[in-house]
């Protein structure tokens, strides 16, 4: 059941509409260029094989800057607020983000944080503006010794084939 | 002992995402089962939890620059978040900053979502996501709505500057839109005549969550050129470091551009 749905709706799943339609838009979008590079430069050829792992990274990287980020963003301002009153709850309209709730979503980054980390994916690799940029991490994560020498060495000896 | 720990960090194995997809795809819906309700929570406020992070960036920077800090108007032990330019400024904290410089203390206030009046027209008002303003400036007005409805609302005079957040990808018309509210908020700005505030602001940014293409890098480049405006994209990840002490001075602050 799990492996036949597709990452995307699983990473989307439960979210708002807007927010959960701006997440598949950006991976469709990307994963489209994904697909035309792999094919069309030998640079990103040693990709074409781990086409689904790719495809995961991509969706991964999407969710953790529109969703993990944010979260991380709303725990540091509680802290913001702590460190200079004695106050640990921040009213949001009717909702009361509570130390307790604050712990929640710390336990949340802290387990993505190690999901990400057991397998060895650093945590820059959603830092790109181009897709080019993201697959030149994925190449980077594929060479390394723990990965696929053999089609990392297939990578470095194609780096004069840039696209762009 | 050290040593010891030292190695045993070392030796951590990986597991390839490339070798072993299965497991990569299970530990990923794994943790999405574990964490839906909570992320299924927040989901529905990521946009007010950006606008906390661009106002942590704002407090950050009074901290880089040796402000006192303050946080005011607390109400049963709660910090009220103002998310909606709807409802009295009153009801809702705010963070204070203060310096002393010689004899003089000078205190103003970060305020969330408060209606600041036009630089043209003292009847008409836009509604900055971030507003720094002179301490106790925020007035109430009853003659704002045709009903006997209280509206909050800074003098024109009284604003020192203000922030724009944005958590989408920045595009063209989306940049060109806030030269229009530099314009009608500090309309000197563009006429490159705005007085620099002592102590330290900053000038005023659009923030944005998104990476920037060429074509929007490339206008942003242009109207920083132009005008005393600070444009930041890509707030989750190399715009972040904007912010810190090392690379503050490449922020505009208040004045002119010489």
């Amino acid at each position: 059941m799990i492996k036949d749905t597709p990452i995307i709706n699983i990473l989307t799943y439960n979210l708002p509409y807007k927010l959960a339609n701006q997440i598949y838009n950006e991976n469709e979008s990307r994963f489209s260029e994904v697909k035309y590079l792999i094919d069309h430069y030998d640079l990103y050829k040693p990709l074409s094989k781990y086409i689904e792992t790719v495809k995961i990274l991509l969706a991964m990287t999407i969710f953790q800057k529109r969703v993990i980020a944010n979260l991380d963003a709303a725990i540091k301002f509680h802290g913001k607020i702590k460190r200079y009153s004695n106050v640990s709850t921040i009213k949001i309209g009717s909702y009361d983000f509570t130390e307790k709730e604050k712990n929640k979503l710390y336990g949340l980054i802290i387990n993505f944080n190690t999901l990400i980390n057991k397998f060895g994916i650093p945590i820059g690799l959603n830092d790109y503006e181009q897709t080019k940029d993201f697959l030149n991490k994925v190449l980077s994560l594929l060479e390394h010794p723990e990965n696929d020498q053999e089609k990392g060495e297939q990578a470095n000896n194609n780096k004069n084939d840039l696209p762009f | 002992m050290i040593k010891k720990k030292e190695n045993k960090l070392t030796t951590t194995k990986t597991i390839s995402p490339f070798k072993d997809i299965k497991l990569f795809k299970k530990e990923i819906t794994d943790f999405l089962n574990k964490y839906k309700s909570t992320v299924g929570k927040h989901a529905n406020r990521i946009s007010d939890y950006f606008e906390m992070s661009c106002y942590n960036f704002i407090v950050k920077f009074y901290e880089n620059n040796d402000y006192d800090i303050s946080v005011q108007n607390l109400k049963s032990k709660k910090y009220y978040y103002k998310c909606s330019p709807a409802g009295l400024q009153s009801n809702y904290s705010f963070f204070k900053v203060s310096k002393k410089t010689g004899i003089k203390t000078y205190e103003f206030e970060i305020q969330h979502n408060l209606a600041a009046q036009s630089s043209f027209n003292k009847d008409i008002f836009t509604n900055p996501d971030i507003t720094v303003i002179k301490t106790g400036s925020a007035k109430t007005s009853t003659t704002y709505y045709e009903i006997n409805r209280r509206f909050s609302y800074v003098e024109n005079k009284d604003v020192i500057t203000f922030f724009e957040v944005k958590n989408f990808n920045p595009y063209p018309e989306l940049v060109f839109n806030f030269i229009g509210i530099v314009n009608e908020l500090k309309k000197e700005i563009l006429a490159n005549k705005s007085p620099s505030k002592k102590p330290l602001h900053l000038a005023p940014c659009l923030m944005v969550s998104g990476k920037p293409n060429r074509q929007t890098q490339r206008i942003k480049d242009s109207l920083e050129e132009r005008y005393c405006i600070n444009i930041i994209y890509d707030l989750f990840d190399s715009g972040v470091s904007i912010f810190s002490k090392r690379r503050q001075s490449e922020l505009k602050t208040t004045g002119k551009i010489k």
